[in-house]
C-alpha cells in the first residue's frame, strides 16, 4: 500500500473520523460544563466560613471528594462508573452520559482546587466591602469575588480543560453506545479502523493525533481571546 | 435607646490569644462626629470593625438604633445572671446579689450549656425581641475602607447601584439617577463607565464614599480613609468627608488626620492599649491631654 492508497483510505472514512471526533468532543463539553459546576461549588463550599455544622461537615465531604477523585486513575473511575454500582450502565440503549459524568466528576475535584485559590487570591477587602454594604457571603461570592476569581484562573482552567479533552481518549475502554447502536470517539475509530486495515494503523493514529491537537490549538486561541477580553474590560 | 445610634457595650475581642479590645463601652448619637485616634495596634480599627460586625466580638454586645447585633452577652444582664444555676448555688452559700454577680463577672462563671432553662429561655427571648439580622443592620451603616475596596469587576455605576438593587431597594432608574447625582456632586459623572483601575486613588476613595451613601445610611464608618493615599489626594476627600459632615451625617473616623479631627469632630475617642484611655471635646483633647498616653501621643503626631 503506498503512502497515496493510505490516504485516499483515510479519506473514505473521513465521515466516520468526523463522526467520531464529535463524539469526543461532545464528551469533553459536557465533562467540563459538568466538572465546572461541580467546581466551583466545591471551592465555595471549601472556602466558605466555618460557621455551622452542615457547613463543616459538606467542607469533610468536598475534602474527601477531592482527595479520592484526584488520587486515582481516571480510567478506573470511568470503568467503574461503567459496570457501576446501583444501574448498570452497560446495558443503556445510550450511554454517552456514562462518560461525561465520569469525566465531570473528575475535572470537577481538579476545577475545585483551581477555582478555590482564584478565590483565595481575591482582596479580601472585596469580600468586606460587599458585606459592609448589607450583602450576605454568598451574593457578594456570586457576584464579586468568583467573577475576579475566575479571571484569574482563565489560563488554569483551560490548562484543566485541555487536559480533558485529551483524557477522554480513555473512553474507548468502554463500550459507547447511542441509540442501541456502537460508536466510537475519535482515538477509538482509529484503533478500530486500523484493525480492520492494519497498513494504515499508523496514518490513523497520526490523523488522530492530528485532530486533537488541532483542536487544542483552537482552544489555546479561545482562552487567548477571553484573556484579551477579560483584560479590555478593565480598562 | 437615649439618642445612641451604636451603643457598644463591654466588648472584648481576641485574635487567637491576642487580646486587642479589653472592656470597651461608647455610644454614637445621631449627627454625631466622633473622630477615633490613637497608635497603630491600640486596637482603634478593630473596635470600628466591630460596629458593623465586620469584626464578630468575643464578649459584649453592639447595638444599632435600638437593636442588637451580637449574641447576648449575659454578663451585661444582671437579671439573666440571677436566673442562672452558678447564681443559684452561690446564693445558697449567702452573701449579697451585687457581689455574686460581681464575682461570676470576673471569674468568669457561666457555662452556657449548665445554666438552667430559667437562664436559657430568658437568654433566649432577650435575643428575640431585641435581635436584627447583621446584613440589614449593615445595610443602613456605611462603611469605608483604608484600602478603598471598589469592585474591581465592575464599572463605577455597577459599584455604586449594585448592593441597592441586590437588596431591593430601589428600581434600576432610581439607582442610576442617585448614583449620578452623587458623582455629579464629587465631579466624576465621566467615570461612570470606567472600572476602578484606571482611577487615582483619591477619586476610588470619593467613590467608595459615594458608593455607601446610594444606601442611604444612617451613620458613615471611616476606618483610616486617607492612610492609602498621595499626599496630595487627601485634601480632596477630606473635602468630601467635611461636606458629608456639614449636611449633618452621623460619622465615625478612624484617623491620623488631626487637622479634620479638631474641625469636623464633636468628639475625640483616644484608644489605647484596647480600652478608650480618653473621651473629650477636640478642643479639650488636643488642648488639654489628662492621660500620659494621650500626652506622648499628641507630641508625636502634632
Amino acid at each position: 500500500m503506498t503512502f497515496a492508497d493510505k490516504i485516499a483510505k483515510l479519506w473514505e472514512l473521513r465521515g466516520l473520523f468526523a463522526e467520531s471526533l464529535g463524539y469526543s468532543l461532545l464528551i469533553a463539553f459536557g465533562a467540563v460544563v459538568l466538572g465546572f459546576i461541580i467546581g466551583v461549588i466545591l471551592a465555595v463550599i471549601r472556602i466558605a466560613p466555618k460557621t455551622n455544622p452542615i457547613i463543616k461537615l459538606l467542607d469533610k465531604i468536598a475534602v474527601v471528594y477531592i482527595t479520592v477523585i484526584r488520587g486515582t486513575p481516571t480510567l478506573v473511575q470511568l470503568l467503574i462508573l461503567y459496570s457501576s454500582l446501583l444501574v448498570s450502565f452497560k446495558h443503556m440503549p445510550t450511554n454517552l452520559l456514562v462518560p461525561i459524568i465520569a469525566f465531570g466528576i473528575n475535572s470537577g475535584a481538579y476545577m475545585a482546587e483551581i477555582i478555590r485559590s482564584g478565590i483565595s487570591a481575591v482582596d479580601s477587602g472585596q469580600m468586606e466591602a460587599g458585606r459592609s454594604l448589607g450583602l450576605s457571603w454568598i451574593t457578594t461570592m456570586q457576584r464579586i469575588v468568583i467573577p475576579q476569581a475566575i479571571k484569574t484562573t482563565v489560563p488554569t482552567i483551560f490548562n484543566e480543560i485541555i487536559i480533558l479533552v485529551k483524557e477522554t481518549s480513555v473512553v474507548s475502554y468502554i463500550v459507547l453506545k447511542v441509540n442501541s447502536e456502537q460508536k466510537w470517539d475519535l482515538l477509538g475509530m482509529a484503533e478500530k479502523q486500523g484493525l480492520a486495515t492494519p497498513a494504515c494503523y499508523l496514518v490513523f493514529l497520526f490523523f488522530a493525533a492530528a485532530l486533537y491537537l488541532a483542536v487544542v490549538m483552537l482552544l489555546t486561541a479561545l482562552q487567548h481571546f477571553i484573556e484579551r477580553r477579560l483584560k479590555k474590560n478593565e480598562r | 435607646m437615649n439618642g445612641e445610634l451604636i451603643q457598644i457595650k463591654g466588648l472584648y475581642k481576641y485574635f487567637g490569644k491576642l487580646q486587642v479590645l479589653k472592656g470597651v463601652s461608647c455610644g454614637i448619637k445621631k449627627g454625631e462626629k466622633v473622630v477615633v485616634i490613637g497608635a497603630s495596634g491600640s486596637g482603634k480599627s478593630t473596635l470600628l470593625r466591630c460596629m458593623n460586625l465586620l469584626e464578630k466580638p468575643t464578649y459584649g454586645e453592639v447595638w444599632f438604633d435600638g437593636s442588637l447585633l451580637t449574641p447576648v452577652d449575659p454578663y451585661l444582664h444582671p437579671d439573666i445572671i440571677k436566673a442562672s444555676h452558678t447564681f443559684k448555688k452561690l446564693k445558697t452559700r449567702g452573701g449579697d446579689d451585687e457581689e455574686i454577680i460581681a464575682k461570676i463577672k470576673k471569674e468568669d462563671l457561666l457555662h452556657e450549656k449548665h445554666e438552667g432553662k430559667e437562664y436559657a429561655s430568658l437568654m433566649k427571648s432577650f435575643y428575640k425581641a431585641n435581635y436584627l439580622n447583621e446584613n440589614l443592620a449593615r445595610a443602613k451603616m456605611g462603611m469605608v475602607f483604608q484600602h478603598f475596596n471598589l469592585f474591581n469587576n465592575l464599572t463605577v455605576l455597577q459599584n455604586m447601584t449594585l448592593a441597592p438593587l441586590q437588596l431591593k431597594l430601589k428600581t434600576k432608574e432610581e439607582a442610576t439617577e442617585q448614583a449620578m447625582a452623587l458623582l455629579g456632586k464629587i465631579g466624576l459623572t465621566d467615570k461612570a463607565d470606567s472600572y476602578p483601575s484606571t482611577l487615582s486613588g483619591g477619586q476610588k476613595q470619593r467613590i467608595a464614599i459615594v458608593r455607601s451613601l446610594c444606601m442611604d445610611p444612617q451613620v458613615m464608618l471611616f476606618d483610616e480613609p486617607t492612610s492609602a493615599l498621595d499626599p496630595e489626594m487627601v485634601g480632596e476627600v477630606l473635602a468630601v468627608m467635611a461636606e458629608l459632615a456639614n449636611a449633618g451625617m452621623t460619622m465615625v473616623v478612624v484617623t491620623h488626620e488631626m487637622g479634620f479631627a479638631r474641625e469636623i469632630a464633636n468628639r475625640v475617642l483616644f484608644v489605647d492599649g484596647g480600652v478608650i484611655a480618653e473621651e473629650n471635646t477636640p478642643e479639650e483633647f488636643f488642648a488639654h491631654p489628662q492621660t500620659d498616653r494621650a500626652k506622648e501621643f499628641l507630641s508625636k503626631v502634632l
